[in-house]
């Protein structure tokens, strides 16, 4: 059975892996735009 | 059975109607120079990264992902979510394959010119079955998870919200082709992002990991278990099904051919790697239910009756957003692609060879409407069994794995071993499914056809030669036929 | 019955009190119609996976004859059919509930009904019969089997394809 602490572990690294991807997105989008490559 | 809906049909509907009147007109601007044929349907051969990794990670994010991830974590557990996030591991290995694509196809269309061009007549027939019934066994149950979800959420009835979104996808990709496809994945792509970190987060706050794992101990404790059975077989069955679906679909090589150079092999990485962690943030939501004393009649509604319990209505809007988000990106994508493989793989090269790009182009809104159709006309039967047909594709399209995958990279394997390999994988597949269970069927028919692939490139190892699968473009309206080849890249494709 | 026709009978010629009248009739009607239906129990029922569950997972359902008038059910579950030290799993008015992550065992259970206004003349049902359902997990030989099979395949793949993507640019 999982601990506690590894049932939070699991939770926090998946939700700030997930708050990061559309930081990321905009990020490269802005870039794109930039350099004209959106498509 | 269930309790009232958690958002008042009104508001349902002025968002819904906000939602189609955005993405129309967004569809339409987007799509407005789309003249020929590859602006149409590939996008002009030249997305950037941005919009490449939001497409890939969008079109993977189903109604599957919202709403049975949390199912899956109420049956199986840890396992069952964490396995289900395994379903990131197609989209990652799809990223060389995506760049292996382009490089040997500069001017294909779709997966089903490679399997003819790579294994000849027989196998692409093959190919083209099971790609067709996945596509339209998905589509189906995309509309009719799209009317159920919405009906469960704010009571309007499953026909007008099934129409609805069948009609609004269908509306958008019409007129925009691919470019209206992916830049509305985009969009939802941050949508679907930021509404699980929200709701993952309020969660959190709400109940706490300490209450979650105690109410869990207690009264389901085999959900914390690594060791359940049930769970552990299913890991790489939904691994396999996930990355059978990728390598087969059009869905996923109209983009490796729509992506600029160079760009394939990381959007898809990326869009793999942000993928992953969404199912397990909503089957965490799932399991926070017993904590929180909410009752679960039905396993598939327990998504949203945690959010709209905990968060009132600004929990339920964010749920419709995400569902509606997620139905839409793969809607569209699996339009576009599966009218492409039809106007490419039946009508031009089964009916009408030298059809122009005039004629092509408008055969592929023809198609888009037909299809959808067709998709609504199964989805207003309403039938159960409907709903789980993509489950039974499991068989059938992890059979394509290995075919497809040593086809790309090695040139021994031959065209009846890969043909076989599809027939027997998904035969092999199809009775693990009867006689043991859904969870088994698409390891079985993976393995079954790895086997046969592996035997027949062993004892009847072939020769081909990889600058075959270059091929001419469709005619431009204007011009007599030229070469389209970009630049010969032979010295790049010699291998063994 | 009398009681109520006493006090409304003053103002029986007004409509406020035909309508009195005709309200106190339905009301006096009502319980005992409750009473009588209710000493029926529930129908407490699985689904198909109930019985002998494979993964520790079942629906329960229930229903009673005269759901219309509004019942609270609750459900209890106990590890003996006796019901020596039973858990309450359910209280309120849905009529299923998703039970899940069952360990290897059998378990009970049953349910009753009331109507959903607090009363004290409005009792429990009674009990309806039990339900037992045994949770059988996959043996762990088979599941473990199953998960080198996948395993092998997808680490074969993975191969295929980092080798065949090395090949291909050494060359290139």
């Amino acid at each position: 059975m999982i601990s506690v602490f590894q049932l939070t572990l699991l939770v926090c690294a998946t939700l700030i892996l997930t708050a990061i991807a559309p930081i990321t997105l905009l990020v490269l989008f802005f870039r794109d735009l930039r350099d004209g490559t959106v498509w | 059975m269930v309790n009232d809906p958690v958002l008042d049909p009104v508001l349902a509907g002025i968002l819904l109607a906000s939602i189609s009147a955005l993405w129309i007109f967004v569809g339409w601007w987007w799509g407005r120079n789309a003249h020929t044929v590859e602006d149409y349907m590939l996008a002009g051969r030249n997305v950037g990264l941005a919009v490449g990794t939001g497409t890939a990670m969008a079109t993977w994010v189903t109604s599957n992902t919202t709403m049975v991830a949390p199912q899956l974590a109420l049956q199986m557990g840890i396992w069952g979510m964490v396995g289900y996030s395994l379903g990131s591991i197609g989209l990652i290995l799809f990223a060389p394959m995506a760049r292996r694509i382009r490089d040997l196809m500069p001017n294909g269309f779709t997966s089903g010119d490679f399997v003819r061009l790579r294994y000849g007549i027989v196998a692409w027939r093959v190919f083209l079955a099971i790609s067709l019934f996945y596509a339209l066994g998905w589509l189906v149950s995309l509309g009719m998870a799209g009317g159920i979800l919405i009906q469960a959420l704010s009571g309007i009835p499953y026909w007008i919200g099934m129409t609805v979104i069948l009609t609004i996808c269908v509306l958008y990709t019409l007129l925009g082709g691919l470019r209206a496809v992916m830049g509305t994945d985009f969009m939802q792509a941050v949508i679907i992002l930021i509404g699980v970190v929200v709701l993952g987060v309020l969660v959190v706050q709400n109940v706490g990991f300490n209450n979650v794992h105690a109410r869990l101990a207690e009264e389901r404790p085999a959900l914390l278990s690594l060791m359940m059975p049930a769970a552990i077989m299913f890991l790489f069955n939904n691994l396999l099904f996930g990355v059978g679906e990728i390598f087969h679909s059009n869905v996923w090589w109209s983009r490796a051919f729509a992506f600029r150079q160079g760009v394939g092999f990381k959007a898809f990485l990326l869009a793999g790697i942000f993928w992953a962690p969404i199912p397990i943030a909503a089957g965490f939501v799932a399991l926070a239910a017993p904590g929180l004393g909410i009752n679960v009649p039905r396993p598939d509604m327990v998504g949203p009756l945690v959010a709209a319990n905990l968060l009132g209505v600004t929990g339920a809007i964010l749920v419709f957003l995400v569902v509606f988000a997620a139905l839409a990106s793969s809607l569209d994508s699996l339009l576009a692609a599966t009218s492409d493989l039809i106007v490419e793989d039946v009508y031009r090269k089964h009916l009408r060879p030298g059809a122009s790009n005039q004629t092509l182009r408008r055969a592929s809104a023809a198609v888009i409407l037909l299809l959808g159709a067709l998709t609504w006309t199964l989805c207003a039967l309403n039938l159960t069994t409907l709903a789980s047909l993509l489950h039974f594709t499991g068989a059938f399209v992890a059979s394509t794995i290995w075919p497809i995958a040593a086809g790309l990279y090695w040139r021994r394997t031959n065209a009846w071993g890969a043909a076989a390999a599809m027939i027997m994988g998904s035969a092999a597949g199809l009775a693990a499914y009867f006689m043991i269970g859904f969870y088994v069927a698409a390891l079985v028919g993976a393995a079954v056809s790895m086997t046969i692939v592996l035997l027949t490139t062993w004892l009847r190892p072939a020769t081909f030669n990889w600058t075959s699968l270059q091929e001419e473009g469709p005619v431009p309206d204007s011009s007599v036929a030229e070469p389209h080849t970009t630049g010969q890249q032979s010295t790049k494709l010699a291998f063994d | 019955m009398i009681r109520f026709a006493g006090t409304v009978w003053p103002y029986l010629h007004t409509a406020t009190g035909i309508w009195l009248l005709l309200t106190s009739l339905t009301v006096a009607v009502r319980p005992s119609t409750a009473q009588d239906v209710l000493t029926a129990p529930p129908v407490l029922n699985g689904g198909i996976e109930t019985q002998r569950a494979t993964a520790g997972f079942y629906t329960l359902s229930w229903n009673h004859p005269a759901s219309d008038l509004g019942l609270r059910y609750e459900v209890q579950e106990a590890a003996r059919a006796g019901f020596v030290s039973p858990r309450t799993i359910y209280s309120g008015s849905d009529l299923a509930t998703f039970v899940s992550g069952k360990r290897d065992g059998t378990l009970y259970y049953r349910a009753r009904a009331r109507p959903a206004v607090s009363d004290p003349r409005y009792r429990w049902s009674p009990w309806s019969t039990v339900l037992a359902v045994t949770t059988a997990h996959h043996s762990r030989a088979r599941a473990f089997a199953f998960l080198a099979v996948g395993a092998f395949v997808f680490l074969a793949t993975v191969a295929l394809i980092v080798v065949g993507n090395r090949a291909n640019s050494e060359t290139g």
